[in-house]
């Protein structure tokens, strides 16, 4: 039984119980539990440029690159169901046009994972660390 | 009509079975016991062996059975389903697991509920993700049913429904005792024998 009067958690209605009781916060932190950020801390970061600048670095990757590769394959099915006679043009030897856009297919697949993981190390992760020490104040590091 | 001996195909299957499982409680008895550990693997696993257990995931019954039969039946419009499985691995990718980064969370009804009211985010969360595994299952299930037809000779719905839901039942026993460090060798063992045995 918790000893004060007053709620636990103030900002969270959802949080009757006192942290110890509340099994939520071990279950889901990754590196152990986080400390309770109070709201107008949040709100703080929200607002920060370093945050709009981390969303905007993610946004401008994503969303192009998700556009660029659903047109790719809805050009690839489409042309397959309705441009049998370019599909059927062979291409190298007897492998024809569909067959190397399929392949092509893979390709750019595994491209797109591999400049998805080039721009995440290199541009997202930093940012991303810097946020969080400067809202946990450096827990971050100590947890690695 | 059935392949083969069916008590022999029973053995077989028998003997993987106890093979995996044995893996997965040592591998459970072994590790520690955090939320870290069941959901991540202890962050013990690295890049190459998750891809090969990506890889596994990715060949289930859907692929062999589905795809190879589609493609026999289909031609080059069975292509177009398992090209259209890896872009869809892409989506996941960029607007699923991109997110999640760096967030310290495990899920994606966790970062969600993060900082909204927990349980209705959680139960939307939880409902969405059944009714997606759902219909995954169904096909893979499928599959499943004609295997066991084919290789232990038992035709009658009801007798395979039981060896399916005993399947079932085992998945649950993997995933509940092992977490994600029983699954993910479950699923690179799997991607190793399913690639190298055919070859």
């Amino acid at each position: 039984m918790s000893s004060s009067n007053e709620p636990p958690y103030p900002d969270d209605p959802e949080r009757h119980l006192p942290p110890h009781h509340n099994p939520l916060p071990e279950l889901t932190d990754v590196d152990g539990p986080t400390k309770h950020i109070a709201q107008a801390e949040f709100e703080r970061v929200h607002q920060s440029e370093d945050f709009a600048q981390l969303r905007t670095t993610f946004r401008r990757f994503a969303f192009p690159m998700t556009a660029v590769f659903v047109f790719w394959y809805f050009l690839y099915v489409l042309l397959s169901t309705y441009a049998h006679g370019f599909m059927t043009m062979p291409f190298i030897g007897y492998i024809n046009v569909g067959m190397a856009m399929g392949l092509a297919q893979f390709a750019t697949t595994f491209l797109i994972t591999w400049l998805y993981v080039r721009h995440a190390n290199r541009h997202l992760d930093p940012l991303a660390a810097q946020l969080r020490d400067d809202l946990e104040g450096g827990a971050s590091h100590a947890a690695g | 009509m059935q392949l083969g001996n069916p008590i022999l195909n029973m053995a077989i299957f028998g003997v993987f079975v106890l093979i995996t499982l044995f893996i997965v409680v040592r591998v459970a008895t072994r590790s520690g016991k955090s939320a870290t550990d069941f959901y991540a693997g202890g962050r013990s696993f690295d890049g190459r062996q998750n891809g090969i257990a990506i890889a596994g995931d990715y060949l289930s019954a859907a692929s062999f059975l589905g795809i190879a039969g589609a493609v026999a039946v289909y031609g080059y419009d069975g292509l177009l389903y398992s090209i259209g499985f890896l872009v869809a691995w892409l989506v996941a990718l960029l607007l699923v697991a991109e997110p999640l980064r760096n967030t310290g969370k495990y899920t994606m009804a966790d970062v969600l509920s993060f900082r909204m009211q927990q349980r209705p985010v959680r139960t939307a969360a939880a409902t969405s993700t059944l009714a997606v595994s759902f219909f995954y299952l169904l096909a893979q299930m499928a599959g499943a049913g004609g295997l066991v037809a084919l290789l232990m000779g038992i035709t009658d719905r009801t007798q395979q429904g039981f060896v399916i839901a005993l399947v079932g039942v085992l998945m649950i026993v993997y995933v509940l005792v092992g977490g994600m460090k029983g699954t993910t060798w479950v699923q690179i063992i799997k991607a190793v024998l399913l690639i190298l045995v055919p070859a």
